[in-house]
């Protein structure tokens, strides 16, 4: 699994990433930042499961938050979520079309 | 039913136009469109599983796509009311996409509100807005989409503000915008200390091809509004 985050890990810009449970429980984490993990772990999947239960939507859906500091993506499936924060001024296309290789990568893992 | 009557016949088109549904409801775009083909080769002259492949295609942006399957259903049934409607509805956006979408300039939103909001909604691929205040009630809407304003608005703006909350713990800074890929399409919002700008987009829409409009209609709007 580590390995599958590697790739993202090793991208420009990227400063951390997060395979989170729908719990909100850290299943793995490569890189490191000044971040509480655990709390970090929490809000991400509170924050999915805010958008799942307003909007009535199960799985598979992204969220992008852009903000001066820090970009975060995240990528909730099923079973588990992928959180990468990276810097402000990444590639955001490029950054996605990793994403979406590395979530294939672990939900076949899984 | 099939042959001995006893049971449903898995194919029956009902079954197909349903599990079509679901795969939509579930953002199973693909496997949708093709299940919707079988129903339409298995059911040659029936009308509904056109209709519903040809919604798909519109809502994806495949107009091409859209455009071919409602004029293999004009020739099962001309009269037919609601491909009528499709195909009025993609001529009508076609004309707006070659006469208007491509004359108007993209700095020229509009010196009033309804202006920006409507000119706003001529870029290709965006299907509303809505601006919401600080708790979430509504502004303004302006939507291609038969959905309920206010609770729309008012549930978009709570994630919006829950991740804006959540910004401290994440040590992400000052929270610009948030962009949403949902099954069915996608949501940008930008936000203010009392404003957020909703836009609803098609799924296929391209977030770089739209950003630099929707940043500067919602600045238009702050400074329109007199708001912080």
């Amino acid at each position: 699994m580590k390995k599958i985050m590697e790739g993202i890990g090793s991208m420009d810009g990227v400063l951390s990433c997060y395979l989170v449970d729908r719990e909100g429980e850290i299943v793995e984490q490569i890189g490191s930042d000044k971040l509480d993990t655990s709390l970090a772990a929490a809000v991400i999947a509170a924050i999915t499961k805010e958008l799942s239960t307003q909007m009535g939507i199960e799985d598979k859906f992204s969220i992008i938050v852009m903000a001066n500091e820090k970009n975060l993506f995240i990528v909730t499936q099923q079973n588990f979520i992928l959180a990468v924060f990276t810097d402000s001024n990444v590639d955001t296309g490029k950054i996605r079309f990793e994403l979406r290789g590395c979530v294939k990568a672990i939900s076949e893992e899984l | 039913m099939n042959e001995k009557g006893l049971r449903p016949d898995i194919n029956s088109l009902d079954v197909l136009i349903s599990l079509a549904d679901l795969y939509v409801e579930n953002g199973l775009i693909d496997e949708a469109k093709d299940l919707l083909k079988t129903a339409i080769e298995e059911n040659k002259e029936e009308i509904k599983p056109y209709s519903m492949l040809s919604k798909i295609y519109i809502n994806q942006g495949e107009e091409k796509e859209a455009a071919e399957v409602l004029k293999s259903a004009m020739k099962i049934n001309p009269e037919d009311k609601e491909i009528n409607k499709l195909l009025k509805s993609l001529k009508l956006e076609k004309d707006v996409d070659t006469k208007e979408k491509k004359k108007k300039p993209r700095s020229e939103l509009g010196d009033s509100l309804d202006e920006v909001l409507n000119n706003l909604l001529q870029v290709k691929g965006i299907i509303g807005v809505l601006i919401v205040d600080d708790i979430g009630a509504l502004i303004e809407a302006k939507l291609e989409l038969p959905l309920e304003k206010e609770s729309t608005g008012a549930i978009i703006s709570s994630i919006f503000d829950k991740i804006r909350f959540s910004s401290p713990d994440l040590k992400l800074g000052n929270i610009n915008r948030v962009f949403f890929e949902l099954p069915g399409g996608n949501i940008m919002v930008l936000g203010s200390k009392s404003l957020r700008f909703i836009v609803l987009t098609a799924k296929n829409i391209l977030i770089g091809e739209v950003d630099n409009i929707l940043t500067e209609a919602f600045h238009k709007t702050v400074e329109l509004l007199g708001v912080e």
